[in-house]
Order: C-alpha cells, then structure tokens, then sequence
C-alpha cells in the first residue's frame, strides 16, 4: 500500500508543483486604499510671494514695511494664498516714501496699515476674474479692526478693486502690471501706496474746514428723525458703503444767497409789485444777510427741514437694495470707477421719488503714465424735472475740487456746487 | 427530507424501480396477513461489525439491509450492527456505505457475531443526490447541474467551517459581510443576503423572514451534524417555490438512527496575525454532537457549536461619492476632501452644504463680505466627521449554535420527526448599510411526518434581531448626540465661522476647511472613551422609529408543507409526485424595518407542484416534467415549468437538457420595506399603499437620471410591481471516462429575466415644488437636502430583458493511492441590462479553481491533506451600500491531517487563505486574511 504511495509520489509532487507555480506567481494586488486629492499651488510657480518680495530689488521698501510688521512668514506661508496690491519702490517714492529708511521712522501702525491693506487673504484676485461691473468689488484686506458682532470672524477692512475694458484699479489706484502669479497667490503692482481709511465719514466731514454748512445742513436735515434714518448716524455707521458729494461752504453761501435774493423777489412778485432798482439792492441786501448768518442760516425757517433734506439726500449716492428694492446709500465709487461716457447715477432722492434720473456724472480719464490713468476731471450735473415728472432741466455742472476722499464706510467729494433735485 | 431513502444501494436505480414493486407487493401481503405473519414469524437478532479492509478500523454509519426484506439499520460509532430480523435463513444481507464497494454478505446463522470487511471504492460519480429530483439519483443522472459536499469532504476540508466550502464549489460565488456570515451564490446576482437563492436546512427555508438573508452561515447546522450539502446552481423555483432563481443549497443533517455516538471537535486558531486590521487574536470553533439510537423506533441528537473571534473588518477607507443608493470611488481623503464619505467609515455621510446654508445668509447679514462669499465655489458640501467601521462596530463575533431532534418510527415506513435549531450570536452584515448584528436570534421548528413515499412538516422560522443596529444610522445619530449640525451651537455653523476666519486669515480653501474641522470637532468623543461608550449605547439601543440606530425586527415565518410519491400507483406510466405549501410571513419590526408601526403585517403565499418522469428507449433517455403554481397576496399567481432530459450515451456518461422557469415575488423587504439609509435615502416597499402614503400621485416623483441632471425633470414611470421571472436553458454533460478515474462535469445556460426586480431611485419635491429640479446647478444639492426633496429607492420591474450566460468545466480526477486531482473553470456574463438599472451582477467573468487531496495515505492511511485554490476576476461589485471594483483574487486553504485509529481521533493543521493575501470579495465588505488553526476531533464521521 506504501508502495503505491511512493510509486506515484512523484506525480503527486508534480501535482503540488504546478499548484504551487500558480500561486506563488500570481499574488494578490495590494488592496486599494483611499488617495488623497491632490493639491496644487495657487499657481505654476515655485515661489512665494514673500520670496519675491524678498529678493525683488524694486520691492525693497515694501520688504522693508512688511518685515517690519512681520508679515513676511505670512506671504511665504504656501497653505495660504493671497492677492497682493503691492506698491513697488516707484510706488512708494509717488507716494511721499522716498525710501526704506523712511519706513523705520514712520509709527508701526502706519506701516503695518500700508503692508496689509495691500493684502486679500484667501483668495486669489486677477484681473480677468475682477468684476467689470459698476463700482467695484468689495473684498477684505488684512487688517482686522474687530470681530462680526455675535460670532467669531473677525472684521476687515474692505478694499475696491475694479475692472474696466483700459484700467485696473485697487480703491483709485491704477495697478501698473497686473497678474504676476507665484504658488501662493497672485501681485498685482500699484501706482501709488493704496492708503487705509482711518476715520468714519462722520469724523472725516466733520474735519474738513470746507464742510461747515454740509455738516449744518446735515444737522438740520436730521433734526425730528431718529437712528440710521438720521444722515448722521448713517456716516457714523461703520460697515457700509458710501459715496457723499459734499459741497464746499463757497457752493452753499452762493446757494443760500440765491435763496434769499430769489425769496425777497418772489415775496414782492407775491404782492402784485413790479421790482424796483431799490428792490433789486434789497435783495441783494437780503442775500448777503443770509450769507453773513453763517451755516445757522440753515437753521432757520427761512428754509424748511425737507427742503434741506432733499438737497442733502441729493448729494448721498444710492442704489436700489437688491432684496427690497428700496434705494439705499450702498455703494462707495471712486473717481476711477465712474463711466468714461457721462452716465446717470440714482442717489437717495430716488428713495422717495424712484423715477428721477440722478446726477449726470462726468469724469475725464487722463493716462498719466503707462498704465496709469487717471480721472483729472469730474463734473457732476443735478438734473431734475420741473414740476416733477414734467420737462428737464439742468443746472450748471458741479465740478469736484478734492476727490476720493477715502474714509472706512465711504469716500467723499467735495464739490463746488450744491446740486438741487429739482 | 430525510434520507430514508439512501439506504438503497447507490448504483440501484433500475433496481430500485423493481424494488418498489415488490414493496408495494409485499405492503399488500403484510396487510392481508399481518396476524398471521406476525403469529409465524419469529425476530431474530444479527450482530455483526464492520471493517475498512485497508485500515481495520470499524466503519460507521454503514446501511447493513436484508436482501427482499424490509429490516434495515447503520453500524455505530464503532462499526457495529444490530439487525432485528424476521426473515427466515438463510439470508443475505446487503452493506453499503458511499466511498465502499456494495457487499453481499450471505448468513446462515443468525447466532454467530459476523465480520465483514468493505473494500474502499472511488466515489467518483456514485454519489447519490436527492435535490435535482426530490427523489435519490445518481449524481451521473441528475438532469440538471449540481454539486454536492459529503460529510467525507467536510472532514478533510481546509475550510473553518462547512459553509466556507460552499464557496469552493464550481461556478460559486460567495461575499462575506464579515467572518461568519458570508453568502453564497451561483451564476451570478449575489450580493450581502442573496434573494434569488433559496437555503434549505432539513426541509426548512432558512432565510430570515424579515431580514432577508439566508442564516445559514450563523444559524442551522452545526459542523458534526452536516451529511451533505447539495447546491444546485441555476434555477430550481420549479420545485422549491419562489426565490431559487440562481441556485439553491439543500442542506441535510445526520440522521440519528445512522450517525450514532458522541462526536466533538476542538478548532483553535489563530488571525489577523499580521496585525493590519487589529492585533493577532484567536480563533475558536467548538462542536459537539451526540446522537443515540435508543431503539429501533426511538433516536435523538443534541449538537451545539460555539464560534468565537475578533472579526475581520470593513476598511475600505476610500472616499465615495454617494448620491442615494448609488455612487462610486472617488479621490480624496479626510484631510482632502471636506466631503470625505469614507466607505467603511460611518457618521460621515451626513453633509451639508455649507454655502447654501451658512455662509449665503451671513453674507447677507453682512454685506461688505457678500462678494468674498461670493468668490468662494457655489457649492461647498461638508460632511461630519465619521468613525471607523473598528469604532462603531461590535469586534467580538460569537456564534451560538444549539440543535436536536428528536425521531420516532411508528412503523417501517413512517416517522415522526420533531426538530429544533436555535442560535444567537454577534456578526456582521452589509444590506443597504453595514449592520452590526448583535445578540440576533433565529430559531426554527419543526415536525414533520416522513414515509417512504410522502411526508407532511410544518416548521416556523422565528426570528428577532436582538440589539443588532445599523452602523450608518447610529453613527449619524452619534454625531447628532454629541453635537448637533443644526443651529447656531450646532457643528456647521461653528464649522462655516471657523472656515471663514481661516479663510480670512489667508488659508487656502482646504486648509481652511481642515482648519475648520478641528474647530467644530473640538471635545469629539474619542472612540472607546467612556463618554464615546456612553453616546454609542445610548443611540443604539433607540429603535431607529423613535430617532436611534436600533432596529427591532420579530418577524416570523409558518410554513406548512406535503409531499406525495404517487410512483407506487403511477409507475407504469411515469412516476409522478405532487406536493404543496402553505406559507405566512407575519413581519413585526415596530416600525423600524417594514411600514408596520401601527401593527403586524401579514403575507400569504401558496404553492403546488407536480412532477413526472418516465424512462424511455431502454432506460437511455428519462424524461422529467415538473411545474409549480404559487400565489403571493401582493402579486399574481405564477406558474412555473421545468422539462429535462438525460440521455444516457455510454455507461456512467450522461448529457442533460433542461428548460426551466424560475421566479420570485419580491422579498418581504421589497414589499415593506420603510427605512431611511445612511445616505438619507427612503428605502420603501414595492407594494401599491407605498406610493398612495407617499402621495406619488399628487406630488409626482423624478427618475434620478441624466435628464434631471440636465433640468429636464422626467416623471418616473413606476407600474405595478411584480414578480420577476426567469427562463432558463441549460445543456450539461457528466461523464466517467479513462478506467472510471476521470470525472468530466460540463454545463452551459443561458438565462433571460423579465421583469426583474431591481430598485430605481426617483426624486421627489418636499412642498410639492418641481422648480427645485429645473437648475442644473443646484439640483445635486437639492437632491442631497431633505429639507427640499427626498429620494426613494423604489423596488420595480425592469421592462426590458436582462439576460446571463455562462458556462463551466470541471475535472477530478482520482490518481492512485487515493490521491485525487480537481480543477475547474466557470464563467458567467451579464448579457444585456438597461441602462440606469443597478442589476447588482456582481459575478466574476472568470474563475478557476483547482484541488488536491488525499483522504488516507501513508502509515495505514492515516495521513490526510487537501489544498483548494481559487481564483477570480474582477467584479464591478454593485450593491445597495456601495459599488465599485472588487479587484481579482486569489487563496489558498490547506490542511494536513494525522488520524489517531485507537483514539478515534483526528488532528488537523490547517489555514484558510494560507497565504494571508487579503481581500474582499463584496465591496465594502470586511477585509478576510488568513486563519491558521489546530483541530482535534471526536468520532468525526
């Protein structure tokens, strides 16, 4: 029986052989497990925009700035990406800081305002993907000036970049070479320092010694009205835009003097009398009255509250709120972002009257430089109907004397004329 | 059925026909003349032993009859015999024991004790199966397919249990949910808890009436008390009722009149011995039977088997794009993907979009952040962060088997049998989610009445699912516990503040999310922390109706059956035999499986058969016709036929022919199913109230499919649902060539099913607003908020046809020295399915497998070894809880075994997966390695 057994063990081991070829020659694939998901750079670059700036001779002063607030660990971070406005030493020089040295005088709060209000964390702005749309878009910078109310993300304050068909711009500043992308983010070379805000228009106006009959007239404008429907309270309110065309006290004595010599003539007219030249001196007597009153005049009943109102109302640009329609003060323009072809914009009169056409702004574009263009010129003309809904009618331009004034809720122009609705 | 029968000679079958003649003769005789016979005749009592000529060791459970006479019984656990006996000498006496050549041994004296020894034969075709036909034939004249395990293979098996070896078997597939609780199936659509594949243990369906999935595995028989296994691959409704599309499994236990003594067998192993899924652990596998003929009219058994482990485990940590109950792999990884949905990871699949959600309304209330909100993707779905399958799920598989029964012959012929199986154990199992299966308990009972030539048995099968919970469920619910996603406290908005801050503070998107995810994850319970334990029990032991992980599910099922062989009246034109059930699933889930939160639900099912067959041209072709008639309450009546031939070409070489029909009603789950899965999805029934509660009517619902991905929303077509049917054409070829030594099995089918069951998902508007399909930019997130729509996974008939082929090829062949040499080939195709249809295929297209065994060689053929190899093609595995590619494989098991003569016992060295390459044979599944173990067994017969 063992015989047997031997007798044909070498087909059983021949047997067991080419089992054991089959097996051992064809083993199991490695179970397959999970794959991360790849990630790669921001972009097709090895360098960081903190290595750039750091060996980027023309970035010099920046690196200086950036270093100094130490910000630089942060623009060589790759898990981070950023879109940099960045000022070249050009840039710096443009803007009244001829050098590094210069940057190690200034107070450290200035400095770090420069370095990260150049900055939008987390995202990577270009200037293709920048919207063309009217005024701008609003994204954060790096500075964080509080925390959302009742949650824990903080507050930043906003910058405005903006796109059309010859310029780029960050707030008013034209960017001069857009786009050079590295693997954490993208810099985009600005004319000049884009300077923080650093008051509230309500401060701001309120600073300007040119301003003292606007603030008046904002004070009489608010007087029996309450909370954010009060102007002031509105420029005092901290997370909105705004754009506010603030006459020059010269614009408002000219108003208020028209008023009363215009007052004086219409109460004769109202009392069947043909004008005398002695008339005519009173008038003018009346309106230097009114002038020399100061900005009380606009205190007086010699103008009602609604009037006042209306003509401040007419110098707050608005637009229609997108969930309720209602014309709200909302969108900061600068100069830059206004149409090159004059173009109607609607301001806060259109909350009460939605059918009036605005103020006819128009802007002149100047290339400065390569790549740096400008507005030089802004008119804007009041345009109303008369009577109301009937024919238009213009008044002369009011032209801007000191543009984009840049405050943290808004920008302001002060203007030559006090633009009336109607 | 019990095996009554097989104390016939094997190789008898002309034989038998003239035998049951002359029983029925001799029926008449001993009727007319009982008193008489009864006053003449005189018992006498033969005693004798039985021998293995080659080895000397006494040889059990031999069937030792008189030849023309009626007396009959097995040799013990040591070969002996006692036969009580009328007959008069002298007289022959016919021993017959499968693997033993048949003996006439003639007695002259009934006094004197006889020895007789049995020369060992190949079993090389001569074994006899019952299923094919519900009546014994050869196994070379089975007019369909089939394969079968002897309690002689489960002995020399390298398999752990007897259920792994139904994997081994030609053109089987089986998928393991996890250590013990695996599923098998032929000629594809197999899957976690097979429906078209009927187990039947002792007469009795094993299938958990409410569960749905076949028990076989953790319930039924214990490994001592196994006689064979018959699978008939392909499908078999026309015999066995609804359900056996692919196949059924007919397992037969050891009768206690043959299979006598006390037997136990000691596995002790050892796995995860790599230490990749956790650290090595035992394997132990504990079995006793004990079985004694306490008379010629009275027998019991009692077994019991205990199953203990640390199982192996789902870690296919992947990332899985889910959407409902479909999806696919995707790249991506926790820290990559901040909608990582791990597949063997729970808790995860809940997510949230949180751009939509969260960061549109902050935007809002804080304008000046609109456009950097804006910049961000339009979309920004988040998931929760989940556990592992390790975490979640109970490790400790114990399986618990308790059995007995119970056998009294009140004459001859007729028994009365009264048995019981009973287990309870920890496993678990992939359905739509992974469900750890905790205490779960199913027993079956039954009594039934067994003659030569009929038999009556009714059995229930009650089943409760203990404290067995849904993995997905608790893990969602687990979260939700600890920190809810909802709310201004709740995890996403905390998430969406923290992504923003990050964001803000110059993060790229993904590190703010990861920076994000440790911020709402702070205070996370860690797994298996003492507050983590606390949470987990506390969600699970919720009945998922009242918003937990817990499913209670005590649905029963009776069963009432007959069966009649008319042959003894019939023979002379055909043998015929009819038979019929009675069915009722009473399903009990307290409204956390089925729709019966306001009261059971009843289902009643009946069914008849008939069969005839009849032997043409010599005996050379045997015709057999078969057809069923069944009717459930919830779907019309089906009648189903089948039609075979064997032709006898040669002796011992035989080609079949079959048609067949074969069909199932859908599932009681498909029926009443009302469960929200992992993903949110609704599971419901297929049954008209279903779509009335749900007002499909009124508020139509959407196919999903590439029309509403491209916002043209289609109403989805869902006619009334029915049973699936399939038409089955097979041609095979059994033969023994070359001396008898080559056993040639061949087979090629081809099937078509109409109107198959599969589930389709359809999308519905919560308010009843269709607008929230016609943007294709937001439809996939509306499809994944229940807040605006839900999606159900509807079961329905697909219209078009599916059809399968497939063949296979299979040798043994038996060297000398009783070494025997197997290897085979299957293949199976999924022809033609339409498109959008899950069929849930899940065969691969290739598979081979190859043996090598001896059972006795050596010092007096004590030596004993067998290694089984398979190896199978890939599958693109689909399946409720995920799809994907299952990548081919292939294992190894081996065993050496050294018997003990005087002892009886019988030592085994053996490994499963030996090479401890590890795989997964259904997506999603657990992870199998190796086992290595000892076996000690008892009066292993």
């Amino acid at each position: 029986m063992n015989n047997s057994f031997y007798k044909h063990r070498k087909l059983a081991g021949f047997c067991s052989f080419v089992m054991g070829v089959i097996i051992f020659t064809s083993c199991n694939k490695e179970i397959p497990g999970p794959i991360p998901i790849p990630y790669t750079p921001a972009n097709n670059s090895t360098t960081s925009i903190g290595a750039e700036i750091s060996s980027n001779p023309s970035y010099s002063i920046f690196k200086a700035a950036a270093t100094r607030v130490g910000a630089m660990a942060m623009l060589s971070d790759s898990t981070k990406v950023f879109t940099v406005f960045l000022p070249d030493d050009n840039a710096f020089i443009a803007s009244g800081i001829p050098s590094a040295a210069v940057i190690a005088q200034l107070p450290i709060t200035s400095v770090g305002g420069i370095v990260n209000y150049a900055i939008i964390p987390g995202e990577q702005l270009t200037s293709e993907n920048t919207s063309t749309a009217f005024p701008n878009v609003q994204l954060p910078t790096a500075i964080t000036i509080g925390q959302l109310p009742g949650t824990t993300i903080p507050l930043n304050l906003s910058t405005f970049p903006s796109k059309r068909t010859n310029g780029f711009w960050d707030n008013n500043i034209p960017v001069v070479t857009p786009d050079i992308k590295f693997k954490n983010g993208v810099i985009h070379v600005v004319a000049g320092i884009v300077a923080p805000p650093s008051q509230l228009l309500k401060s701001a106006l309120k600073a300007n010694p040119n301003l003292t009959y606007f603030n008046a007239a904002i004070a009489r404008a608010d007087s029996g009205s309450t909370g954010l429907s009060r102007f002031d309270s509105l420029l005092n309110y901290a997370v909105t835009n705004m754009t506010v065309l603030a006459p020059n006290d010269a614009a408002f004595r000219t108003l208020i003097f028209g008023l009363a010599f215009q007052g004086y003539l219409d109460y004769l007219k109202s009392l069947g009398a043909v004008p005398t030249a002695t008339d005519s001196a009173n008038a003018f007597a009346t309106g230097n009255g009114a002038v020399a009153a100061g900005p009380a005049f606009l205190s007086t009943n010699n103008i009602s509250t609604a009037q006042v109102r209306g003509i401040i109302a007419y110098h707050f640009l608005a637009t229609p709120n997108p969930n309720t329609g209602a014309y709200e003060p909302n969108i900061r323009v600068f100069s830059v972002n206004f149409s090159r072809t004059p173009s109607f914009v609607t301001t806060l009169v259109n909350s009460s009257y939605a059918p009036h056409p605005g103020i006819l702004v128009s802007p002149t574009f100047t290339t400065v430089a390569p790549n740096v263009t400008i507005v030089t010129s802004l008119k804007f003309t009041g345009l109303g109907t008369f009577p109301p809904g009937g024919a238009p009618y213009s008044g002369a331009p009011a032209t801007a004397v000191s543009l984009d004034n840049h405050a943290v809720n808004g920008v302001y122009y002060v203007i030559d004329k006090v633009l009336l609705p109607q | 059925m019990k095996p009554t029968m097989l104390i016939l000679p094997p190789n008898s079958k002309p034989k038998n026909l003239a035998m049951r003649k002359k029983f029925r003769f001799f029926t008449l005789l001993i009727l007319a003349n009982i008193f008489s016979i009864v006053a003449l005749a005189q018992t006498k009592t033969i005693s004798g032993n039985v021998k293995n000529s080659r080895t000397g060791d006494g040889v059990p459970a031999v069937s030792v009859t008189i030849k023309n006479g009626t007396a009959g019984t097995y040799t013990d656990e040591k070969g002996n015999f006692k036969l009580n006996s009328d007959s008069p000498v002298p007289l022959t006496l016919l021993v017959s024991s499968i693997g033993y050549e048949l003996k006439e041994v003639p007695v002259s004296n009934t006094s004197t004790f006889i020895d007789i020894s049995l020369t060992p034969a190949s079993t090389l075709g001569q074994e006899v199966v019952v299923s094919a036909t519900r009546t014994p034939s050869r196994i070379l004249e089975s007019p369909v397919t089939i394969e079968r395990i002897s309690a002689a293979n489960i002995r020399n098996t390298a398999a752990v249990s007897y259920y792994d070896m139904i994997g081994k078997l030609k053109g089987v597939d089986v998928v393991s949910s996890s250590l013990t609780f695996s599923t098998p199936s032929t000629r594809g659509f197999n899957g976690s808890g097979n429906l078209r594949f009927n187990q039947i243990v002792d007469g009795m369906d094993n299938q958990a009436p409410g569960l749905n999935f076949a028990v076989g595995s953790i319930i039924g028989l214990t490994e001592l008390d196994v006689e064979s296994v018959e699978l008939l691959p392909g499908a078999s409704s026309a015999l066995y009722g609804p359900g056996g599309q692919n196949g059924a499994l007919i397992i037969n236990s050891k009768d206690p009149f043959k299979y006598q003594g006390l037997s136990f067998q000691v596995k002790t192993g050892i796995m995860h011995v790599d230490s990749r899924e956790r650290k090595p652990s035992p394997y132990y596998n504990w079995s006793l039977r004990w079985a004694e003929k306490v008379s010629d009219k009275f027998a019991f058994k009692v077994g019991g088997e205990l199953i203990q482990a640390k199982d192996w485990i789902g870690d296919d940590y992947r990332d899985y794009d889910r959407l409902g109950t479909t999806g696919s792999v995707i790249l991506g990884t926790r820290s990559t993907d901040p909608n990582y949905d791990g597949i063997n990871i729970y808790g995860d699949e809940t997510t949230v979009d949180i751009k939509s959600n969260v960061l549109n309304p902050l935007a809002r209330a804080a304008p000046f952040y609109a456009p950097y909100v804006n910049a961000l993707p339009s979309s920004i779905p988040v998931s929760r962060t989940g556990y592992l399958e390790k975490e979640i799920v109970n490790p400790n598989t114990v399986n618990v088997k308790l059995s007995g029964e119970v056998s009294y012959k009140l004459t001859r012929k007729l028994s009365l049998n009264a048995e019981g199986y009973w287990g309870t154990g920890n496993t678990v199992y992939t359905g739509s989610d992974r469900y750890s299966l905790l205490n779960l308990k199913v027993g079956q009972y039954k009594v039934e009445l067994v003659h030569t030539n009929w038999f009556l048995r009714a059995y229930t099968t009650q089943e409760n699912a203990g404290d067995s919970y849904n993995a997905t469920v608790t893990a969602r619910l687990f979260n939700e516990a600890w920190k809810p996603s909802g709310g201004t406290t709740g995890w996403y908005y905390q998430y969406s503040l923290a992504f923003l801050s990050a964001k803000l503070a110059g993060k790229t998107d993904i590190e703010a999310h990861n920076a994000a995810r440790a911020v709402a994850d702070v205070g996370r319970p860690v797994a298996g922390s003492d507050e983590f334990n606390r949470i987990l029990d506390k969600v699970r032991s919720i009945p998922i109706s009242q918003g937990g992980g817990l499913f209670v599910d005590k649905t029963n099922l009776y069963n009432v059956e007959g069966q009649y062989d008319l042959s003894p009246y019939t023979s002379k034109f055909a043998n015929i035999l009819i038979g019929g059930n009675y069915k009722r699933y009473v399903l009990n889930s307290e409204g956390t499986l089925f729709a019966d939160s306001t009261g059971k639900i009843g289902i009643n099912e009946v069914g008849a058969y008939i069969q005839a067959s009849k032997r043409f041209i010599n005996n050379k072709l045997n015709i057999i016709a078969s057809a069923r008639y069944d009717k459930n309450e919830n779907f019309d009546g089906r009648f189903t036929p089948r039609v075979s031939a064997v032709i006898t070409v040669a002796e011992d070489n035989n080609i079949r022919l079959t048609y067949q029909q074969a069909y199932r009603f859908g599932s009681t789950q498909q029926q009443y199913i009302n469960l929200r899965v992992g993903g949110g999805t609704a599971l419901i029934g297929g049954v008209q109230s279903f779509r009335t509660f749900y007002k499909f009517n009124s508020n139509p619902v959407y196919a999903i499919d590439d029309n509403l991905f491209a916002g043209h929303p289609q109403v989805a077509n869902l006619p009334k649902f029915k049973a699936e049917t399939v038409n089955s054409f097979e041609v095979g070829y059994k033969g023994l060539l070359i001396q008898k030594k080559l056993l040639i099995d061949l087979y090629g089918f081809y099937g078509i099913y109409n109107d198959f069951i599969a589930r389709t998902l359809v999308a519905q508007s919560v308010n009843g607003d269709a607008s929230v399909f016609s943007d294709p930019a937001t439809v996939k997130a509306n499809l994944n908020n229940p807040a605006i729509t839900t999606t159900y996974s509807v079961p329905t008939n697909v219209n078009s046809d599916v059809t399968t082929y497939g063949f296979g090829i299979g040798l043994t062949y038996s060297l000398p020295a009783n070494f025997v040499l197997g290897a085979n080939v299957t293949s199976d195709h999924l022809d033609k399915v339409p498109a959008n249809f899950i069929a849930a295929f899940n065969a691969p297209k290739h598979r081979v497998g190859a043996s090598f065994s001896n059972t006795g060689f050596g010092y007096q053929k004590r030596l004993g070894f067998n290694f089984t190899y398979r190896w199978q093609d890939d599958v693109n595995y689909q399946g409720d809880f995920a799809n994907g590619l299952v990548p081919a494989y292939q294992t190894l098991d081996g065993q050496v075994s050294y018997k003990f003569t005087a002892q009886n016992v019988l030592l085994k060295l053996g490994a499963t997966n030996l090479l401890n390459e590890y795989y997964r044979n259904g997506f999603g599944n657990a992870t199998i390695g190796g086992i290595y173990y000892v076996s000690i067994g008892y009066n292993i017969f």
